[in-house]
């Protein structure tokens, strides 16, 4: 029985399309991702491992090719089944975190259980677990600009492991932090990986691709995929 | 992942909604105050014009079916008592009775008072009773004088009351002209109740013998004449049989003076929005201006919701809900407040474009009439277009793709 959780076949990726600024940044890239590894999408900057990341993250929908997330082809479902699909299983951990600034951690870390309707106790419940797992607790009531870096980090992989998403995507998440950060934030990883979550960093840190945990490693350049 | 119920849904939203606006606290107190002040003025206007035609409606329910004038050589001229059997043979007219009144110009206060004669013994009988605050009434049996000229009395208005209380008359008033050989004496037996203020502020109501000797009016001769017609079909049509039987004498139904009082409060009103129209344009400008442009934190927080999947329906009702509450306490704050002003407060400064002629200005107390087509009006004109600028370049940047924020927007 196959394992497959994530799988992108031929997809590109085309910006403005037929405009003079057109530029095509991800061009028929094809990977499969198991669940329950730790996956790196490696490259320099500027050659498409963002926008692949958006769109396995079905934060944008594909111009060609197929991404297909637990066996269902997200990138053919109108808007609203998309982002149904994207909160039930995909957490993301954006590279700046793009958190709230005037909003305090625990209202950040609960924010993708408000359109679901949970009642403020439970989000609070839930969130109170994630506080204690990323020794955020003393912090709890702190508005989110008043963090450190690796504070904020913490912050955002709570917010996206909110909503009990098995499937976690982080974009270059050693690109703000330094090497003492960047290991703490791998602890967190190998954690969450054996606790059953798939994972997929983009990085170009060979911190992060080059570590013991890493199941596999896959490699883009101008758009495609090399390796 | 468990959803919650719909209504649990919409609380967590409007919540999100009040949260939003706290955190951009500066911006939104800013549009708070300005709007409040936009329908404050517009809702003070409606109400003011709305109770004083309603008032004037009501009150003037007690004028005459119809009132005849002389007019000679252009101007009103004294009506002759020939007239009366004439008018009163014209099918229809159930009685015509005479007036006296006119004015009387009080040059050490600068105060116009309108002078009118009747028989005061009429008001101390039923309804009218209740209408005047008796007193001074002079008792025969103490005052020999007093009793001796009953043709000397007179009842005032509550602002004559205050003038004359200021130059120690309020008990006895000397009406005086410079061609006369001596001042003649009145007697104050009473002042009219607030409730009567619009009309009766500046009024002086006299014995009509004594009103005649003010007025300077022979024996013979009316200030105009007041006919009753008892079927209002009729007025309009006998109004016009006299006017016919004796082009000299103008004919004013009821209908036409409720018409002028509606007609110039609706042009003061307007005279007034006008004024304050490019006061209101230039608030609108920038209500628009701070409601409709999404600042570049305001765009960020919609990419950063839409990309942990939060739905565009989403998103705009967030926006929707921020909209309607400040709108919606904008325009119940300026809506109180101006009701506050209005009938608390008595309008000061607006009172005095809307009624005031002469230095008496009636101190009435407006009686609230709050037509709930204003309120409609008012609502339409400022929370629905201010929802439209709030919510429509919400859905520009929702509809936006959030992969938009994965490259920090």
């Amino acid at each position: 029985m196959s394992n497959l959780i994530v799988e992108t076949i031929n997809v590109t990726k085309t910006y403005n399309l037929g405009k003079p600024n057109e530029v095509t940044a991800v061009k028929d890239a094809s990977l499969q991702i198991n669940a329950g590894s730790l996956v790196v999408l490696k490259g320099p900057s500027g050659s498409g491992k963002t926008t692949l990341l958006s769109l396995i993250g079905c934060q944008t929908k594909p111009t060609r090719g197929e991404v297909i997330i637990l066996g269902k082809k997200v990138s053919k479902l109108p808007e609203k089944f998309m982002n149904l699909h994207k909160r039930n299983h995909i957490g993301f951990i954006f590279q700046h975190f793009q958190l709230i600034a005037g909003m305090s951690v625990l209202d950040n870390i609960v924010l993708p259980l408000i359109p679901e309707g949970i009642s403020p106790k439970e989000r609070s419940k839930r969130a109170d677990q994630l506080l204690e797992q990323f020794d955020l607790a003393h912090r709890r009531q702190f508005k989110v600009s008043h963090l450190s870096g690796g504070e904020q980090q913490r912050v955002a992989i709570a917010r996206a492991l909110i909503n009990n998403a098995g499937i976690l995507l982080a974009d270059e998440p050693s690109a703000h932090l330094d090497s003492r950060l960047t290991s703490d934030f791998l602890d967190h990883v190998k954690q969450l990986k054996r606790s059953g979550h798939t994972i997929l960093i983009t990085s170009h840190d060979p911190i992060i691709y080059q570590h013991p945990a890493v199941d596999q490693v896959f490699e883009i350049k101008d758009g495609q995929m090399i390796s | 992942m468990i959803s919650g119920s719909w209504f649990e849904r919409q609380k967590n939203i409007i919540d999100y909604s009040l949260q939003s606006l706290l955190r951009r606290r500066s911006k939104n107190i800013l549009i708070l105050i300005i709007f409040i002040v936009l329908v404050f003025a517009v809702s003070s206007i409606l109400f003011i014009t709305g109770s004083l035609t309603q008032e004037m409606m009501i009150t003037s329910n007690d004028l005459p079916d119809i009132t005849v004038q002389r007019i000679l050589g252009g101007r009103q001229v004294n009506v002759l008592s020939s007239y009366l059997p004439e008018i009163e043979k014209i099918p229809g007219v159930e009685a015509v009775e005479t007036r006296v009144w006119g004015y009387f110009y009080l040059a050490s206060l600068q105060a116009n008072f309108t002078i009118y004669g009747m028989d005061l013994n009429l008001l101390e009988e039923g309804e009218y009773r209740k209408i005047v605050n008796w007193k001074n009434v002079p008792d025969p049996a103490e005052n020999q004088i007093l009793s001796s000229r009953p043709d000397f009395r007179m009842i005032i208005g509550q602002g004559v009351f205050e003038l004359l209380k200021d130059i120690q008359m309020e008990k006895a008033f000397l009406f005086y002209q410079p061609t006369w050989q001596k001042p003649i004496p009145f007697d104050i037996i009473g002042t009219f109740k607030t409730e009567t203020e619009l009309q009766s502020n500046d009024m002086m109501i006299l014995q009509t013998e004594g009103a005649r000797r003010v007025l300077e009016l022979p024996p013979d001769e009316f200030s105009d004449l007041v006919v009753h017609v008892p079927n209002p079909e009729e007025i309009e049509n006998i109004a016009l049989k006299i006017h016919r039987y004796f082009p000299e004498l103008r004919t004013i139904t009821r209908a036409q003076i409720q018409n002028t009082y509606a007609t110039v409060f609706n042009w003061k009103s307007a005279f007034v929005l006008s004024s304050l129209l490019v006061a209101i344009f230039a608030f609108l400008i920038l209500i628009w201006d701070k409601a409709s442009g999404l600042s570049p934190e305001e765009k960020r927080e919609i990419g950063i919701l839409k990309a942990i999947g939060w739905d565009t329906d989403v998103v705009l009702s967030v926006k929707f809900w921020e909209g309607l509450i400040l709108s919606g306490i904008s325009s119940l704050a300026g809506i109180l407040l101006a009701y506050a002003y209005i009938y608390w407060l008595r309008a000061p400064g607006l009172r005095e474009i809307f009624i005031g002629w002469s230095t008496i200005y009636p101190s009435f107390k407006l009686m609230p009439d709050v037509d709930p087509k204003f309120l409609l009006l008012i609502i339409t004109i400022s929370v629905v277009p201010y929802l439209a600028v709030t919510v429509f370049p919400a859905w520009k940047a929702a509809i936006t793709d959030p992969d938009a924020i994965m490259r920090n927007i």
